[in-house]
């Protein structure tokens, strides 16, 4: 009997143990949030490695292209050495682990005002800009590291965006 | 004549010497009934209920006899009585469930009996507003076929009545119109329905009557109750639109308090009203991005007769509003105050002739302010309006006449941070006349005429001749021609703003010209006693000079005169009152809207239909309503930047229903709760509206009346 509770206490801590690996898996991701400049005052560019504004070495693009008839719109782009997955199946917090080098894909302007992905959308009929719900997925093939990405607010030219490095590539 | 008054009196003194007396009572309320009809029939003598309801026929004899009381919106009754009574007869009537005799004022600026006047009107009772469980102007308004929510290029949801933009459609309260656009337009989600006594509805155009915005028609929201007796009312409404009421709390949602006192003094009546209402973090409130919003009403009445033939009206009624929103990236604050005074003073002489002087002055701010959480305020935008009036109207009525001539003298000023100058004034004088004719009690013609005289930009003669000829006692045929205008706004004319944001800027066109309408209505009403009411009408206006934003060039946006556009439209409305307990109202609107090119215009709804069923049970005190509305497929518009025009929407909005249901359980005679649940088929659409899914209130009210 004595056995019996012996092996299914230690079946119980491995379990515990196991279950708090993952979870410190999770935990251990920092997930950063960044609020960008406001528009007007120019184009802002980002750095996911320092994780600070960088106008020459930078991942991320936020300014203003040019939308016809004079009208610019905000809009987002990734740098060309970046390549771009859309993971909408898990929620982005939950996100942890890299997919698979075929789902990146250059951005091809998907990220940007237009665009398939756009990560701000201008509504025609509400005349607001609202943030995408995709989380982006980018892989920076010069340094080889992978980061989730997910836009959460746009206020009259900031934008408030979270990201993280995932493990594994 | 004073010695064949001398002679008359003691012979009808031998004649009568008894008394007949009685008190005459809603049988809803218990309320004593002042100004009913009350005549005995077979003769000639008749009189009217005092202020306590009370009536008497001094030294009546000859028995027996039947007595007639009638009173509008109540059911006739008739009395007999046998012999003489010591005591007071108690009568008892009973609402109609269908209104026959409605006094009306919109369409003629005088108050009739809606079957007396040839303008189509409809009207929304109290009785309709109570039904609806609508808190506001625009909830209500947007439950009737015919009516919609859209949305404006410069943001935000308008109404959209008859499938023209609110801003032909000049919104009155009391007659006078309400300051404080925003966007061109008043909101009407601030004027709030529990002050409200009825809404009349004009369609087509009206300037000739009340000027500028009248070009589609016209909506006279009525506050005065004239009530005389002294009466405390209390209401208070909580409700919650959030998925799980559990989770939130009371904290969250929305509530509702109203105040109502009535105090007679001597010639003087008070009526004072103050009602607040919050909204905190709930859904309607978070699909405008702000957390909450608190409105601040406080109306007040004096009215003071002086005698019978000079009594003076004092109205003040103040708007507060205030909302907040707050999120990572930024903190909004919006205050608008309204304030609106009038005295009138109103005259009446021998022969039927009367004057009615008025000075209105109301004022608007509006201030929005935009600050970042680290302290950086990204706009302070105050807008300011100023409105002074002064008008007389002189009135002469006859048996089969009436004559209106009336002069208006009109200041405005408007201040923003968004116009050219900072500040911008302008100045009208207007003369109208109407005369209302009526020929052998069959044929009912008026003729009306304006003249509105705007500094020295334009000037603006509006006509207006109406017709109604009554076939029998249950068909009237009515129609109307008419011409209407609206003068350019001041942000239209003086709009000097730089949208940094998307790089365009926006510059007025002082130049722009008053947009212009030209319609007719045709109507056929059917009246069958109380049991069965039914109207047909058709509209057909045509606008001109219509003002649009255009693409001046690449960046930069300014307005024009350019469109002519028709609108079109067919109602006919159905009332029945089932039986005693059960009645239903029916309306049905096909709209046809087309532009220039004669292609439809979006955002036209072509087909709505709405109903209501209320039921009630008077012995166990419940009252049930069931509003329902079905709106037809339809493509709304969306401003396409790059062509510099309104185009349809790529996406169609499919057909819906909205349905409203309301019970109420009356305690005792002073006492009511009810419960209501609206929009129970939970539809929503985050782009147009409605907003707001499901949602559940609970709402009670007081009323103690004295006297």
């Amino acid at each position: 009997m004595n056995r019996l509770i012996k092996i299914s206490t230690l079946l119980m801590a491995l379990f515990i143990i196991g279950c708090e690996d993952k979870e410190a898996e999770n935990d251990n991701m920092i997930l950063n949030e960044v609020t960008t400049d406001d528009l007007n005052s120019g184009p802002y560019y980002f750095n996911f490695v320092s994780g600070k504004k960088d106008n020459s070495t930078w991942h991320l693009k936020y300014a203003n292209v040019d939308a016809g008839q004079g009208f610019s719109m905000p809009s987002f782009s990734l740098n060309n050495t970046l390549m771009l997955a859309i993971d909408n199946s898990n929620n982005f917090e939950d996100i942890a682990v890299s997919p698979s080098t075929s789902s990146f894909a250059p951005d091809g302007g998907r990220m940007g005002y237009g665009g398939s992905n756009a990560a701000l959308d201008y509504n025609m009929t509400t005349h607001k800009v609202t943030t995408s719900n995709d989380n982006y997925i980018v892989y920076d093939t010069a340094t080889n590291k992978v980061y989730k990405l997910h836009f959460d607010e746009y206020s009259s030219g900031v934008v408030i965006f979270r990201y993280a490095e995932l493990a594994g590539k | 004549m004073i010695a064949i008054i001398n002679i008359a009196i003691p012979l009808f003194s031998n004649h009568y010497e008894s008394n007949i007396k009685g008190v005459v009572v809603d049988a809803e309320s218990g309320e004593k009934l002042p100004q009913v009809n009350v005549i005995i029939l077979g003769s000639e003598f008749g009189t009217a209920t005092n202020e306590n309801g009370e009536f008497s026929f001094d030294d009546f004899k000859e028995y027996p006899v039947t007595i007639e009381i009638s009173h509008v919106g109540y059911k006739t009754h008739t009395e007999l009585i046998e012999e003489p009574r010591a005591s007071s007869i108690n009568i008892i009537l009973y609402k109609q469930s269908i209104e026959m005799e409605q006094l009306v004022v919109t369409g003629t600026r005088s108050k009739k009996l809606y079957k007396d006047t040839p303008i189509a009107t409809e009207v929304i009772s109290r009785k309709d507003i109570e039904n609806s469980s609508a808190l506001n102007i625009a909830d209500l308004l947007s439950q009737r076929s015919g009516v919609s929510l859209q949305t404006s290029v410069e943001g935000g949801s308008v109404l959209n009545v008859l499938g023209m933009d609110s801003r032909y459609i000049l919104i009155l309260i009391n007659g006078q119109p309400i300051t404080g656009r925003f966007n061109n337009r008043v909101s009407l989600d601030q004027i709030l329905t529990d002050q409200v006594t009825q809404i009349e509805i004009v369609k087509g155009p009206n300037s000739s009557l009340y000027g500028s915005e009248a070009m589609g028609g016209v909506i006279n929201i009525i506050t005065t109750d004239n009530k005389k007796s002294r009466e405390i009312n209390i209401s208070s409404r909580y409700g919650n639109t959030q998925n799980n009421i559990k989770d939130y709390g009371l904290r969250n949602g929305s509530g509702n308090l109203g105040l109502n006192i009535v105090q007679p003094l001597n010639r003087l009546v008070l009526d004072l009203t103050i009602n607040v209402e919050e909204i905190q973090n709930d859904k309607s409130v978070k699909q405008i991005d702000i957390d909450q919003v608190r409105k601040t009403v406080f109306l007040g009445d004096i009215n003071w007769k002086l005698s019978q033939y000079n009594k003076f009206s004092f109205r003040l009624n103040s708007y507060d509003q205030v909302d907040r929103g707050a999120t990572k990236l930024m903190d909004t604050n919006t205050n608008i105050d309204r304030n609106n005074f009038s005295l009138s003073h109103q005259t009446s002489y021998q022969k039927g002739w009367n004057i009615n002087q008025t000075i209105i002055s109301n004022n608007y701010s509006r201030n929005y302010l935009q600050k970042r959480p680290w302290g950086k305020i990204e706009k302070d935008d105050l807008t300011n309006e100023n409105h002074l009036e002064y008008e007389i109207l002189l009135n002469k009525q006859s048996k089969s006449n009436e004559f209106n001539v009336g002069l208006e003298v009109y200041s405005a000023n408007y201040s923003s941070d968004r116009i050219s100058s900072g500040k911008q004034e302008i100045t009208s004088r207007s003369l109208f006349g109407q005369y209302d004719l009526k020929i052998e009690n069959q044929l009912n013609m008026i003729f009306g005429i304006r003249y509105d005289d705007y500094s020295k930009d334009y000037r603006v003669l509006s006509p207006r001749i109406g017709l109604m000829y009554i076939f029998s006692d249950k068909w009237k045929f009515r129609t109307s021609w008419g011409k209407g205008f609206r003068a350019p706004s001041f942000m239209e004319r003086f709009i000097d703003w730089n949208h940094i944001q998307f790089n365009y800027l926006v510059m007025g066109n002082p130049d722009l010209k008053p947009e212009r309408s030209n319609g007719f209505t045709l109507g056929l009403d059917y009246n069958n006693s109380s049991k069965t009411q039914m109207s047909l009408i058709f509209y057909h206006t045509q606008f001109a000079n219509l003002i649009q934003d255009y693409t001046i060039k690449p960046g930069l946006l300014s307005y024009h005169n350019i469109n002519t556009a028709t609108f079109s439209g067919v109602e006919f409305q159905y009332m029945l009152n089932i039986s005693d307990k059960w009645d239903t109202k029916w309306g049905f609107n096909w709209l046809d809207n087309r532009d220039e090119d004669k292609k439809k215009i979006p955002n036209t709804i072509p087909f709505s239909i709405s109903n209501v069923l209320n039921y009630k049970h008077s012995n166990s005190g419940i009252y049930t309503s069931i509003n329902s509305k079905w709106v037809a497929p339809y493509k709304p518009q969306e401003y396409d930047y790059e062509k510099g025009v309104y185009t349809f929407a790529d996406n169609k909005i499919n057909g819906y229903a909205l349905i409203n249901w309301r019970t109420t359980l009356k305690i005792n005679k002073s006492i009511k709760v009810s419960f209501i649940i609206n929009n129970l088929t939970d539809y929503t659409n985050k782009d147009i509206g409605p907003f707001i899914g499901r949602a559940a209130y609970l709402e009670f009210s007081n009323k103690i009346k004295r006297g």
